[in-house]
C-alpha cells in the first residue's frame, strides 16, 4: 500500500469521526443557536478533511485540484449558509428568550435598517 | 473501506433526518436539510472514487453550487417573509 493511500485514510476517518460529533451535536443540543454552532463548524471541518483525502487518493493533477476546489467551496459557503440562517432566524424572533441580560445583535440590526 | 465509509456517511444523514422531520422550529429543519446535503455530496464523491465515475465529480461541484443558493434563498425568505423587496 503507498503512503498517500495511508494518509487519505487517515484524513477521511477524521472527518468521519467529526461527522459523528456534528450528528451528536445536532440530536443532541438544547437550544436553536447551539444546533447552528454544531452544524456551522463541524461539519465545515468533516467535509474538508473528507474532501482533501480525496484528493490525496486520487493523486492526480486536474483532478486533485477539482476536488480541492470542491473543498474550498464547502470551506467558505458552509458557514456564509449557517450564518444567514442564524440572522434570519434571529430578525424572525425564533425560540428566543422574553428577557437579556445583554443583547448587543438588535441594536446592530438596527443600526443596519436606518 | 470507502464504499464503507459511503455507508457510513448514509446512515449519518438517515439519522439527521429525524431532526428535519421532528425538529420545533422551522431553523432546525433547515440546518438537518444542510447537513443531509453535505453529506449526500461526500457519498457522492466516495462513490465516484470507488467505481472510478470521475464525471461525478463535476457534478458534486454543482450540487454543492445549488445547495448553497438553496439554503441562501432559503434565509432571505425566511427573515423577509418575501424575497424581492
Amino acid at each position: 500500500m503507498e503512503i498517500n493511500i495511508i494518509i487519505a485514510y487517515f484524513l477521511m476517518s477524521t472527518g468521519a469521526i467529526f461527522a459523528v460529533i456534528t450528528v451528536l451535536g445536532l440530536l443532541r443540543f438544547p437550544d436553536v443557536y447551539t444546533r447552528i454552532h454544531a452544524g456551522a463548524v463541524v461539519l465545515t471541518i468533516s467535509a474538508v478533511l473528507v474532501t482533501l483525502g480525496t484528493a490525496i487518493y486520487v493523486w492526480e493533477f486536474f483532478l486533485s485540484m477539482k476536488v480541492l476546489l470542491i473543498g474550498a467551496f464547502f470551506l467558505f459557503s458552509n458557514p456564509m449558509a449557517t450564518h444567514a440562517i442564524a440572522r434570519a432566524s434571529y430578525s424572525r424572533k425564533i425560540a428566543l428568550p422574553k428577557e437579556y441580560e445583554i443583547d448587543e445583535y438588535s441594536s446592530y440590526l438596527g443600526r443596519d435598517k436606518k | 473501506m470507502i464504499i464503507g465509509l459511503a455507508i457510513f456517511f448514509t446512515i449519518l444523514s438517515m439519522i439527521v433526518s429525524y431532526r428535519v422531520i421532528k425538529g420545533p422550529t422551522i431553523t432546525d429543519r433547515l440546518i438537518g436539510a444542510d447537513a443531509i446535503g453535505i453529506f449526500m455530496s461526500i457519498v457522492m464523491l466516495l462513490i465516484a472514487l470507488e467505481y472510478d465515475l470521475y464525471l461525478l465529480i463535476d457534478i458534486v461541484l454543482a450540487y454543492a453550487v445549488l445547495l448553497f443558493i438553496d439554503v441562501l434563498i432559503y434565509a432571505k425568505y425566511f427573515e423577509h417573509g418575501e424575497l424581492y423587496k
